[in-house]
């Protein structure tokens, strides 16, 4: 780890203020920064905890359910507004990691998460990512986990945050701030393929601080449901993840929405393929062509076209009901 | 007195390790101390070309930097093969003919010569264990890179037959070849086992500290004695200069079981710096520092007859060792004992890699051999259409024929028996993809593992002391088997103390000799020994006016006894004789694991939901550790069946998942419901407890049921480990 300037910022606008430093970092539960510091692949000049600002509320505000940025994994999981009203958020988050990583990791941190790309993990490999230019250790290296949508030549990491893909399904929006104001920007937009800028995750500033994410409720969000598949029974990232929500009428979806994690650089949804199942009955072949149509611009390699057959059984098991752990 | 033998004691050691109380090696905390921590080449094959070290020196807090350039003469460190000799390296080496490959003498830090990814290249000595790493950063290191080979081609590679090995020839040939009558049935596949690592929970560290001409390491070994003599040739002093302290290990599994370089550099450094130094392996390092399991490619061919009965066992396993060292797993050493085979073609073949020197990991050599045997077994139990135990039922060795001579005892069949009617094992052929519950397909697979019962001679010192207390002193080590706690029931039977009298002290080099905590043969080798010491007290005691034995009878304590007599402490030792004298037997455990999996295979998952394990380990000693050392074993071999796997990176040669995040091991909700069941009835062929040792024999057998099972549930044939969704889509 380099040494860094620590800074413990008392207000929204002490952070602002700090973060504008070039080489700064945003300090939250540190699950993921200190772990990246350790190795050596982050190395902030200046880190600002953030943990004093009141930023861990979750509450119900007219027709849109706010997480703050603060709110720890663990507590998001269980509150009943978020069962009631974005069920998949709540199994997304439980799905992660473990009691003890999820009550210190919150939710602004987890969107931000690093991939789990073991080549950027480790600072003597090739990786576009961590080093521009350097090359890609993973494309022709061990890529049994790496991603088959969104991918580039430059960069084939899946973005590892179970969050973001439940956020996706529930057209969730995240809310950022920083000196020159604020502004909300839909979790559709949020995420970056990496195409030939890997190092570019998301559309966030330098100096901006996520403060708080907000789920609209709608009838469609509240039916949303939440399955992870991995090859351990807990404590491991997605092999494939699907987040879903079905509203019908009778037997006729009049909505629906399909995210998918573990398969793409970005949290994964295609609206136009959604639209196949939108006055359909649930049935094998509907299924299958919307299948088909979400996947049609995967590109897998040998060891990683597993991943494309497993997230078509979790999307078939999920919208025919009935998948638990 | 309750006789404490056989009894549910629980681990004497269970509170101090829970709370704190247990000094492992990192914990020690000495004056003045410096820590170190090493840097890894990031090459496989070739040579370091330039190694600058200046940034790291200025770093602040870092102390040193040692590489080939310098530590020859700044640390006298240098490389002699009488030092090779006693090194993990060597392990094995002897069973390689020479000529067919000359092993190169290595020692890291002698040379700028680079054998595998990992290999130590230098290391920086710092104030703080957080210095030492930002130094490590700071080592700028230019190579010159030549091609590096880490996976086996069998046209192409080297192919060394090594001779005799783990007790056992490696090139077995036996009988005519049957020729293939009418009727025969024939099964003939290859089978492939992962690379695995060993990662204890305790990564390695050894402190050394000098007092004089003399120093203390505190080290996480499962052998002080063989540590002690490394540490001393190496430092060129004698060996009672040299105290070696692992009083709690937390974890080996083989890791711990050779002696590898760190534990020397620790005390080279700290007589070069005049200061401890505590050198910390980093999990990284546990992967490639200390060994691990090599992958194995093996092929069995079975012949038998309609009935089944086997006619020829052929097992040829191609297995790597590293550039520089000599272990190989010698996968067919079960195939040698099971099933009685009137043909045996037993053979191993290995060459050299690119990799780190692989090491015995828990039941090495039994552990990939059982997949492959116990795989093929279930292949041609399906061919025949008989059920998987029945066949091997009537494959039942009723005695060693590879030795030819008896089993001291065995009671494999008891085993069959009694994990059977525990599982409920069908007890007829069933055909697979027969059991489908709601997404789910049921199967049920069985195999059986066998382990040898090594023993070795030891000596136990018994202390007691006026105040009340009975001291137990060996250098033997607990690696978290229950060492401490066997010996204080043993002792305590014995002299007919209570256990909460006696204090056991273990894993120092000081204390009377004990072989190393490997291959299960410590209870069998140490328990002896303690009962030999309380004879010798006893005596001892007889002769200061106590009642002749038993103790326990006579009514005054045999501790006002020496208060009486103003004796503050009477000392006695007891030596244990290794294997029985006289014997032409053969000394085996075994057992038999019954598996239920379900497998949903829309969603690529598969839990191992019921294990039953029926087990022939002579005496059990105290049935609450023994039954976790073989729970321990079957989560390994349910570690290997599903997930674990070393994985090299194709263009670099380099071993990509050396930490925890990306080696995966069963978390305990991978774990249901594990039953096991001991036979429980003496051996008093091999000692007079009718003990033979446990720690490995849950490990073997185990990936083989759960495939088997597999196989039964989903009519998939998984040969090459783990079983992953990928693998069963
Ligand atoms: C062993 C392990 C297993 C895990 N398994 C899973 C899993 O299965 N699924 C999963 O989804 N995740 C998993 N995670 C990741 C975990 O969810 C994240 O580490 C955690 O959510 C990060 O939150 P944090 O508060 O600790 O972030 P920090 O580590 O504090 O920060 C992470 C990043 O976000 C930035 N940041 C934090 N807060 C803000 C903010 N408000 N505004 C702007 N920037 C900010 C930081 O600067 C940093 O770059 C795992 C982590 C570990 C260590
Ligand atoms: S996949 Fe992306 S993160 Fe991984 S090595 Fe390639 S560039 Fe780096």
């Amino acid at each position: 780890m380099e040494p860094f300037e620590f800074v413990r910022a008392a207000g929204i606008q002490d952070v602002l203020v700090a973060i504008r430093r070039p080489g700064s970092r945003i300090l939250a539960g540190g699950t993921s920064l200190v772990d990246l510091m350790k190795l050596g692949v982050e190395t902030p000049s200046t880190v600002v905890d953030i943990n004093a600002l009141p930023l861990s509320m979750i509450s119900v505000e007219g027709d849109a359910l706010t997480i703050g940025a603060l709110a720890s994994n663990s507590d998001v999981a269980v509150h009943p507004a978020i069962e009631q009203h974005a069920p998949a958020v709540g199994q997304a988050l439980l799905s992660g990691a473990s009691g003890q990583i999820r009550n210190a990791a919150t939710v602004g941190g987890n969107l931000l998460q690093r991939t789990r790309c073991t080549y950027f993990r480790a600072r003597d490999w090739p990786c576009n990512k961590r080093e521009p230019g350097s090359g890609c250790a993973a494309i022709d290296g061990i890529n049994m986990g790496h991603a088959v949508l969104g991918t580039s030549r430059s960069c084939i990491a899946v973005h590892p945050s179970d969050l973001a893909v439940a956020l996706l399904a529930v057209d969730a929006y995240v809310h950022l701030a920083s000196v020159a104001g604020e502004r909300r920007i839909a979790i559709g937009e949020f995420y970056c393929q990496p195409g030939d800028i890997p190092s570019r995750e998301t559309v966030i500033g330098p100096d901006e601080l996520i403060t708080k994410v907000e789920i609209p409720i709608t009838n469609l969000n509240a039916t949303s449901s939440y399955l992870k598949l991995r090859g351990r029974a807990s404590y491991e990232f997605a092999s494939a993840s699907v987040a879903t929500a079905i509203l019908r009428d009778g037997d006729i979806v009049i909505d629906a929405a399909v995210a998918v994690g573990g398969l793409g650089t970005v949290p994964w949804r295609n609206r136009t393929a959604e639209k196949l199942l939108i006055g359909k009955q649930l049935t094998q072949e509907s299924i299958l062509a919307f299948c088909d149509a979400l996947f049609a611009p995967a590109s897998a390699t040998p060891s990683n076209a597993y991943k494309l057959a497993l997230a078509r059984g979790a999307i078939h098991r999920t919208l025919r009901g009935g998948a638990e752990w | 007195m309750v006789k404490s033998i056989g009894a549910p004691h629980d681990r004497i050691d269970g509170i101090p390790k829970v709370t704190g109380g247990a000094t492992y090696a990192a914990d020690v905390k000495l004056e003045g101390q410096l820590y170190a921590i090493a840097v890894q080449s990031t090459i496989a094959a070739g040579k370091i070309v330039t190694l600058e070290s200046a940034s790291a020196e200025a770093t602040p807090g870092v102390v040193a930097v040692y590489s080939h350039l310098n530590a020859r003469k700044a640390l006298t460190w240098i490389h002699s093969d009488e030092l090779l000799a006693l090194s993990a390296e060597a392990l094995g080496l002897s069973a390689l003919p020479s000529g067919s490959s000359r092993p190169v003498g290595y020692l890291p830090l002698t040379s700028p010569e680079i054998y595998f990814a990992g290999q130590w290249i230098a290391v920086v000595v710092a104030e703080s264990i957080e210095a030492a790493r930002h130094g490590v950063g700071r080592i700028k290191v230019r190579y010159e890179v030549d091609a590096a080979s880490v996976v086996m081609n069998d046209e192409k590679d080297d192919w060394i037959e090594p001779t005799f090995f783990f007790g056992a020839d490696m090139q077995v040939q036996r009988g005519n070849a049957p020729n293939t009558r009418h009727g025969e049935v024939l099964v003939q596949e290859t089978y492939a086992t992962p690379m695995q690592l060993h990662q204890p929970m305790e990564p390695s560290a050894t402190t050394a500290s000098w007092d004089g001409d003399e120093v203390t390491l505190f080290d996480s070994t499962q052998g002080v004695l063989a540590t002690r003599e490394y540490v001393a040739q190496s430092l060129k002093v004698p060996t009672e200069k040299v105290r070696v302290i692992s009083a709690y290990v937390g974890g080996g599994f083989g890791s711990k079981n050779q002696v590898w370089p760190h534990q020397a550099l620790a005390a080279h450094m700290a007589r070069a710096l005049g200061r401890p130094v505590r050198l910390q392996l980093t999990r990284s390092d546990m992967a490639l520092a200390s060994g691990h399991r090599s992958y194995t490619e093996q092929d069995v061919r079975l012949v038998a007859d309609r009935d089944g009965k086997i006619r020829l066992l052929q097992h040829v396993s191609r297995v790597p060792t590293s550039i520089q060292g000599g272990f190989f797993e010698p996968c067919g050493l079960n195939s040698l004992l099971l099933y009685g085979a009137e043909t045996l073609d037993v053979r191993h073949r290995v060459t050299r890699k690119n990799i780190p020197t692989p090491t015995p990991f828990r039941a090495p050599g039994e552990t990939p051999g059982s997949f492959a045997l116990e795989s093929a077994l279930d292949e041609l139990a399906h061919t025949l259409k008989v059920d998987p135990l029945e066949l091997r039922r009537r494959n039942f060795p009723s005695r060693d024929s590879y030795h030819d001579r008896d089993w001291s005892s065995n009671h494999l069949l008891e085993c069959y028996r009694l994990g059977a009617a525990a599982f409920n094992w069908p007890g007829r052929y069933v055909p697979p993809r027969s059991i489908r519950e709601g997404s789910e397909m049921v199967g049920y697979g069985m195999a059986t593992t066998a382990y040898p019962a090594p023993a070795l001679p030891a000596t136990v010192r018994l202390r007691l002391q006026v105040q009340g207390l009975a001291i137990v002193e060996t250098s033997a080590t607990d690696i978290g088997t229950g060492m401490y706690t066997i010996l204080a029931q043993t002792v305590a039977d014995e002299l007919g103390l209570p256990v909460s009298q006696l204090e056991v002290r273990l894993g120092d080099s000081t204390f009377p000799n004990a072989p190393t905590a490997g291959r299960s043969k410590s209870t069998a080798s140490v328990l002896p020994a303690a009962r030999q010491a309380c004879f010798s007290l006893r005596e001892k005691l007889a002769s200061i006016g106590a009642p002749h034995s038993p103790m326990p009878q006579s009514n005054e304590s045999i501790f006002s006894l020496l208060e009486r007599q103003a004796i503050p402490e009477l000392v006695a030792e007891g030596t244990s004789a290794g294997m029985p004298r006289e014997h032409n037997l053969s000394f085996y455990s075994f057992g038999a694991h019954f598996v239920e999996v379900r497998v949903d295979e829309e969603l690529g998952r598969i839990r191992v939901s019921r294990v039953v394990s029926a087990f022939d380990c002579g005496r059990i000693i105290n049935p609450k550790t023994a039954t976790s050392q073989i729970k321990g074993g079957i989560v390994f071999g349910i570690g290997m069946a599903l997930m674990e796997q070393g994985e090299f990176d194709p263009v670099y040669s380099r071993l990509i998942n050396d930490n925890l995040a990306d080696y995966h091991i069963p978390v305990n909700a991978d774990i249901g419901d594990i039953d096991v069941i001991f036979i429980d009835k003496p051996d008093m062929r091999f000692n007079e407890f009718g003990a033979r040792g446990l720690g490995e024999i849950g490990v073997p057998g185990t990936a083989a049921a759960i495939t088997n099972a597999l196989y039964s549930a989903t009519g998939r044939r998984i040969r090459s480990l783990p079983a992953t969704a990928a693998a069963i889509l």
